[in-house]
């Protein structure tokens, strides 16, 4: 498979691609009419940005275009529009799309009943390796970018047709790394996915999933803990649960093993810079030691004397990324540390000090330069505190300038502060008083025993 | 004060912590996911319970549950208390 729209000449033209929110069923055969329709010579070696749009916007976008464009540039969500401006202009990108700019793409009437008669039309003589170019997650500032293709994001991915096996459900933004592994799974396994772009978890959602045969959901671990709070978490017919993220721990996996008894329960590491790290199903917390040693592909995975986990990056993106993490030969420094016991790995934590709230990441120098902001704040170390619901919450620990008190008001204006400038995961739950900060000999706060 | 009492106080303290409203009659029958507090607002409603009552009982649960209404966390709370 080299190219997304192949998918769509081996499936029956019946089925359904997606089930979208406003009720919208999303066929083979519409999109192979729309494929039909579009105007290849219009988009070949374009360059193409997607910012924010629906869904299913999206996921017709990058079948449409696969293949086509030159490159797919997916906009960071969370950056301000200069950046994103900069963004475009360094990536020389042709068209941005997105709503309000859909361009005639997205024009393209949407039918169920299209007559589909000649389904190798869509085979195409001349295809392009299309560049996949993501966003990494967590970062600061200027985004950055890792190059992928189609190929490199599904490597690791089972392409045997599974047709109406399994009906996934999406509760992740399509345009996370994650959202986009539920897509493409989905996809390249012929399964039906139902979208959701109204993200919050709820007995609502629930239903419309369960009402659309939803058998097949992949969410974080705190995205599961909060489901099971649903009422009708347990009506749900689960054959595949899939966990990603945030590392899965041993009472969410058994929590969800008691619920589905019969369901495959899998938790999976990946990141944007190297795709898939390991995908592991026998229900226990991290991850057996015999995926470092060879096996029929190449290893994935490999953890150094520090305990530090390297994904190799020939499982992931084709080149070496534009940027961010350490790259050796092929490998990719993950930043998690991993401890054996016996014949098993375990999550230890991150290298950096980077929290982990529920899925989204947070670096503590960020929150830490927010708060230095408040009057009275002389020191400020942010670190993480183990919570049994999202995995991580932020804490901080202030040293207050002689003469300031620190009392309820102070507190108050520090959270206040923070609300203002940090998105919602990122505001210290709990700001605590502290004599003083130790610093490490280059003046920076040692945040090693501070973990 | 119970067990109840310092549940539904820690509530509001931490919904003022965050700056956002919660439901003012909260009975036992309110679906937590729908007081008002979101899961992470729940994840420091049990954090901050911890630090006033001296226990967490979703890290001392042999079976791993999570409560869908406001009774039934009260009833985690009662059942995992320690004994004086």
């Amino acid at each position: 498979m080299k190219y997304l729209a192949e998918v769509l000449s081996c499936r029956d033209p019946a089925s359904v691609c997606w089930y979208s929110p406003d009720g919208t069923v999303e066929t083979v055969g519409a999109m192979r009419a729309a494929l039909r329709a579009r105007d290849d010579s219009e988009w070949q070696g374009r360059k193409v940005a997607l910012g924010r749009m629906p869904s299913l916007d999206l996921f017709r976008t990058l079948v449409l275009l696969d293949g086509v464009v030159d490159c797919l540039l997916f906009l960071p969500q969370e950056q301000e529009r200069t950046i994103l401006d900069t963004v475009i202009a360094d990536m020389q990108i042709d068209v941005a799309l997105g709503e309000g700019n859909k361009a005639n793409l997205l024009a393209i009437p949407r039918s169920q009943t299209v007559p589909d008669e000649q389904a190798t039309l869509l085979e195409r003589a001349k295809w392009r390796k299309t560049q996949w170019i993501l966003p990494t997650s967590g970062t600061t500032g200027t985004p950055k970018f890792i190059r992928h293709t189609f190929e490199t994001l599904t490597r690791r991915m089972s392409r045997r047709d599974l047709g109406d096996t399994y009906i996934w459900g999406s509760l992740y933004s399509p345009r996370r790394f994650a959202g986009l592994q539920v897509f493409l799974q989905s996809w390249i396994a012929c399964n039906p996915l139902i979208l959701n772009d109204d993200l919050e978890i709820s007995a609502d959602l629930l239903r419309q999933l369960a009402r659309l045969g939803c058998n097949a959901l992949s969410a974080t671990p705190s995205m599961w803990r909060k489901l099971s709070m649903c009422r009708g978490f347990e009506s749900l017919a689960l054959k595949q649960i899939t966990l990603g993220g945030e590392m899965a721990d041993q009472p969410i996996l058994d929590l969800l093993r008691r619920c589905f008894p019969d369901a495959r329960i899998t938790h999976i590491y990946a990141s944007t810079e190297a795709g898939v790290g390991f995908a592991v199903n026998d229900g226990l917390t991290g991850f057996p030691a015999t995926l470092l040693e060879h096996s029929t592909k190449s290893p994935a995975i490999r953890v150094d004397v520090a305990g530090h986990l390297w994904l190799s990056t020939e499982a992931g993106a084709d080149e070496a990324p534009i940027a961010a993490s350490p790259v050796t030969e092929g490998w990719v420094d993950s930043g998690d540390v991993f401890q054996r016991t016996g014949d098993r790995f375990f999550f230890r934590g991150r290298a950096s000090g980077t929290i982990n709230v529920g899925g989204n990441k947070v670096m503590p120098e960020e929150v830490e330069a927010v708060i230095k902001e408040v009057p009275g704040v002389a020191f400020v170390l942010v670190k993480g505190r183990k919570s049994p619901i999202m995995g991580s919450l932020v804490e901080a620990h202030v040293v207050t300038n002689d003469g300031v008190v620190f009392d309820e008001q102070f507190t108050r204006s520090i959270a206040a502060h923070c609300r203002s400038r940090l998105e919602a995961f990122k505001v210290p739950a709990f700001v605590k008083p502290m004599n003083r900060i130790d610093l490490n000999a280059a003046g920076k706060i040692s945040r090693k025993d501070a973990a | 004060m119970n067990v109840r009492e310092q549940i539904l106080r820690a509530m509001d303290a931490t919904a003022a912590a965050m700056g956002i409203r919660i439901k003012t009659d909260m009975d036992d029958s309110v679906v937590l996911l729908e007081s008002g507090l979101d899961s992470l607002g729940f994840a420091i409603l049990v954090a901050r319970l911890e630090e006033e009552l001296g226990y967490d009982p979703f890290s001392l649960m042999d079976e791993p549950f999570y409560p869908k209404t406001v009774g039934e966390f009260v009833e985690i709370y009662e059942r995992y208390r320690p004994l004086a």
